[in-house]
């Protein structure tokens, strides 16, 4: 266990809050091979598990993390998505939302039941249960969301105030300003 | 985090270098390449570039290539560079890029960036790269022996602030 922020439900699925998530490698929406670790940065990383393209909730649930993109890329926040879509149907998806982050394909189910996370409600497409998780750098899970219901979900302030906490404990010696001049380039 | 440098050098030659990290020929005469990170033999022209579009056993390719004249840069973060990762990172051109890289000259120069396809001719390549506002623009046709493969990066953060690396570069700073 891990010390540090801990946001939101103690646990989903076999995610534990506090607890390292696996090394997911999957491929991404152009088809190449990813390991989550190399997509994590130094700073705070959402992870997104949806049920997949056709679904309206995850519709309106990345449409309001477009919104929030702006200000990750400025932030140096990174954004991941997890689904069961081919990467074709992925990337189509994304582009369509605009979205400017990896989106990486479980199409072959690799992680589905190893999480628990498989959506039993849906016996069609066997989806993941939608799930968001804040990791560290370590792949440490800071902050957890069931959104199964869709007010289960995090909402843009919920994760602004959950990055604002993560990020001050990562950056915590350089949090405030240093007020003598640095060398710069 | 890699272990692995964040640039390479990347220059347009009229010779093949004697000592360089891989070189192609270019359709029509002169060569790219490239040199490792500490390398002090390159080029005067080398700019910085994303390391993983380096790779001496790779094939042929196709760039829209877009380079500044000498002594013209725009800063890493000035608008139209910005402008033109977003739309890079976000894939609305013809996608995917096999390789693509911003040339970086120090911390915060960008003099340049390029994007491309591995093999065969692509259609159009210049028309859809989103870095052809920034400064001329040619198409390169690569010989073997130099281009890698560089994934998208995780975004949606860009270019960090003091990493002095090209984007997209996002393994370690």
């Amino acid at each position: 266990m891990t010390a540090g922020a801990r946001i939101g439900e103690e646990q989903v699925g076999r995610l534990r809050l506090g607890e390292p998530i696996p090394d997911l490698s999957l491929p991404d929406q152009s088809g190449n091979p990813r390991l989550l670790s190399d997509l994590v940065g130094p700073d705070p990383t959402v992870l997104v598990f949806y049920r997949g393209w056709w679904c309206p909730k995850e519709q309106q649930f990345l449409s309001r993390l477009v919104e929030l993109q702006d200000d990750a890329e400025v932030a140096y926040t990174r954004f991941v998505c997890v689904s069961v879509d081919p990467p074709a149907t992925q990337a189509a998806f994304r582009a369509g939302l605009g979205a400017r982050w990896i989106f990486l394909s479980d199409s072959e189910r690799r992680y589905l039941d190893e999480l628990q996370l498989r959506e039993g409600t849906d016996t069609l497409n066997h989806p993941y249960a939608p799930t968001v998780a804040l990791l560290d750098p370590e792949l440490t899970i800071r902050g957890l969301w069931n959104g199964y219901w869709y007010w289960g979900r995090p909402s843009t302030a919920d994760l602004w105030q959950a990055l604002r906490q993560v990020s001050a404990e990562l950056h915590r010696d350089e949090w405030v300003p240093p007020r003598e001049p640095v060398q710069g380039d | 985090m890699s272990g692995r440098d964040d640039h390479a050098w990347l220059a347009l030659v009229e010779l093949r270098p004697q000592t360089c990290l891989a070189a192609a020929p270019l359709r029509g005469g002169g060569w790219l390449a490239a040199w490792s990170a500490d390398d002090r033999s390159r080029a005067d022209s080398a700019a910085k570039v994303d390391p993983r579009a380096i790779d001496p056993g790779g094939p042929s390719g196709v760039l829209a290539w877009t380079r500044a004249h000498d002594g013209s840069f725009l800063l890493f973060d000035d608008v139209m560079v910005t402008a033109a990762i977003r739309r890079a990172q976000a894939g609305t051109e013809r996608t995917p890029y096999d390789v693509a890289s911003s040339l970086l000259i120090g911390d915060s120069r960008c003099v340049g960036a390029f994007c491309g396809w591995l093999g065969d001719s692509p259609p159009d390549p210049l028309r859809n790269s989103p870095f052809a506002a920034m400064f001329s623009s040619r198409l390169l046709h690569v010989g073997a022996g130099l281009l890698g493969r560089v994934p998208s990066r995780a975004g949606p953060s860009g270019q960090r602030y003091g990493s002095a690396a090209p984007w997209p570069w996002d393994l370690a700073w």
